[in-house]
């Protein structure tokens, strides 16, 4: 892979992973590890099967909730504040193309965010392990399943990012409508909007790859006819694609001061 | 290489009704180049414009040739850019921020960090490569911001206010740097607010005032310029009167005004002379301010401005 490339991710993993705001991720990403834990040792019997409950809490939840808010509020950054402080400069002013400084920061940014996501899905399939040692086999491969899923998640999601952080003056408030509400609200609600979301495509994908059918709360359940899986990989990766072809476009537009 | 290493046609910027810089036309070859300017005068547009960081609303910038627009990395092989503003990478060792410009820059591993360090130790920074930024003073960062400027032997150097927060020695070895850089037949241009520091680095001056070209030229031309404007000391005190004769009849003034503070106004084409003469007779307590105008840059701006008037 091209130098510039990989120096610039080797650069966005150290700073974001050599901040002390990962702490803060950490803590995030270890929510649904908690919820297992509670539900195990305090449930009374509530769980009756731990695939079932991964199934319908777990996975929802990091998806719903968990992937926006790590890609938002870790991918983001990566580029938004060097915007910020003006530091941008000193990349862009050297001799390599937009779109290669960019490729770079997002590959650091996704590459960032997988340690997170992997604590998110795969350390409550270990607590199950670990607590429940008869389901250890099953749980581990819809831990497994589920790590996959969210990687493959968070390439258009982090590249999404990216192209607000380059774009936009305020990429939190446009980031934080299409991950949440266009995404997770907009993207499970019946009808035709749904196609416009990326959260409908993830979901069409969960359902192939975890298995889900429904999510424990009722609320913004999954399509029951989603698209085939090869259509959903093809519309995520043309979306990471096109976001940062964006990107590297609205750079070129962008002042930097 | 043939072609100026800069040539701004009409070059101009607006931040909306921002006058950011305005009908710039200038062409620099080789040497160094001191661009002067209070704050807001235009001088980090100017390097912005100049590195492809921002639009220019109007006219047109090559560099050796290059139309430089944002975007257009090639041109951008010939420039080596100190920022402005402070660097920045905080978290960044200055070796590893240094070597991941290297990389940016077309070197690869072990070259990269051989690169780094050259370029540190040329700063004198060699001993502190290993020192994250976030820990080093303003100045040891204004020398790794020049350092990196300096990594790839650029022909083009361009340094937007290099010397803030230096200290003297510091200073001093910059300068030598910069000087030493513009010897070997490249191109630096050196932005300042402070003239003592260009002068001190180069005799050829650009002269920013409000986005427009006040001057361009040799320093020692703006200097004439200066000399034949009088200069004006003021000086306050009781019975000043007898003084002021001697001065007028030693012909050390040319004229003088009188406020109703008791403080006088003295015309003199012979500053030094006159202060001097002051200085002695200031010892016996009679004179209690003294004030006068230096050949800063305020004044020199004061004296184009009222020129171009």
């Amino acid at each position: 892979m091209n130098n510039a490339i990989l120096t610039l991710a080797a650069f966005t993993w150290r700073s974001r992973m050599t901040n002390a705001g990962v702490i803060a991720f950490a803590a995030v990403a270890l929510i649904p590890t908690f919820i297992t834990f509670v539900a195990i040792q305090y449930g009374d019997g509530f769980i009756e099967n731990p695939v079932d409950f991964l199934r319908e809490y777990i996975v929802p939840i990091n998806v719903y909730f968990t992937l926006p808010f790590i890609t938002i509020f870790l991918s983001l950054p990566t580029v938004a504040s060097l915007y910020e402080k003006g530091a941008i400069a000193y990349i862009f002013t050297r001799p390599i193309p937009r779109w290669t400084a960019i490729c770079g920061l997002f590959a650091g940014s996704v590459v960032s965010a997988i340690p997170l996501l992997l604590i998110a899905s795969l350390a409550p399939s270990l607590v199950f392990g670990i607590l429940m040692p008869g389901s250890f086999g099953e749980v581990m491969n819809l831990g497994i399943m589920h790590s996959l899923l969210l990687a493959i998640a968070i390439l258009p999601y982090s590249a999404l990012c990216i192209m607000f952080a380059i774009w936009s003056k305020k990429p939190l408030l446009w980031a934080a409508f299409f991950l949440f509400f266009w995404g997770s609200v907009i993207g499970s609600l019946p009808g035709d909007a749904q196609m416009w979301s990326l959260h409908h495509y993830v979901m069409g994908l969960a359902k192939s790859m975890c298995g889900i059918e429904k999510v424990a709360t009722g609320l913004l359940p999954p399509s029951d006819n989603p698209p085939a899986d090869l259509f959903n990989i093809l519309v995520l990766s043309a979306v990471t694609v096109a976001m940062i072809y964006l990107a590297q476009l609205a750079s070129k537009k962008r002042d930097i001061y | 290489m043939s072609a100026p290493a800069i040539q701004c046609d009409n070059l101009s910027r607006w931040y909306g009704e921002v006058q950011g810089l305005a009908g710039l036309t200038i062409t620099l070859d080789h040497g160094v180049f001191g661009l002067l300017g209070p704050n807001g005068s235009g001088k980090s547009t100017l390097m912005r414009l100049l590195t492809g960081q921002i639009h220019a609303s109007r006219g047109s910038i090559k560099i050796y040739g290059e139309t430089v627009v944002p975007g257009n990395h090639h041109v951008l092989r010939h420039i080596g850019y100190a920022v402005g503003e402070d660097v920045h990478f905080e978290n960044e060792r200055a070796v590893d921020f240094m070597k991941m410009l290297a990389v940016l820059g077309g070197d690869s591993g072990a070259a990269a960090t051989t690169r780094a360090m050259k370029a540190l130790d040329y700063m004198g920074m060699a001993d502190k490569a290993s020192v994250r930024l976030r820990e080093m003073s303003k100045g040891m960062r204004q020398r790794v911001k020049v350092a990196q400027a300096l990594l790839f032997e650029p022909d083009l150097l361009l340094l937007d206010e290099p010397l803030n927060g230096m200290d003297p020695i510091n200073r001093r070895h910059t300068i030598d740097c910069v000087r030493e850089w513009g010897e070997s037949g490249r191109t630096v241009l050196l932005a300042s607010h402070v003239l003592h520091e260009v002068e001190s680095v180069t005799n050829r001056l650009i002269m920013l005032h409000h986005g427009r070209l006040l001057a361009e030229g040799r320093l020692s031309d703006i200097r004439q310029l200066v000399d034949r404007k009088p200069r004006r000391a003021t000086i306050k005190g009781d019975n000043l009167r007898q003084l002021i004769a001697e001065l007028l009849s030693d012909e050390l003034i040319t004229g003088f005004s009188q406020d109703t503070d008791n403080s006088f106004h003295l015309d003199t084409f012979e500053l030094p002379l006159l202060l001097e003469k002051l200085s002695v007779y200031g010892r016996n307590g009679t004179i209690e301010t003294l004030e006068t105008d230096d050949q800063e840059l305020e004044l020199v701006y004061s004296l184009l401005l009222s020129d171009n008037a």
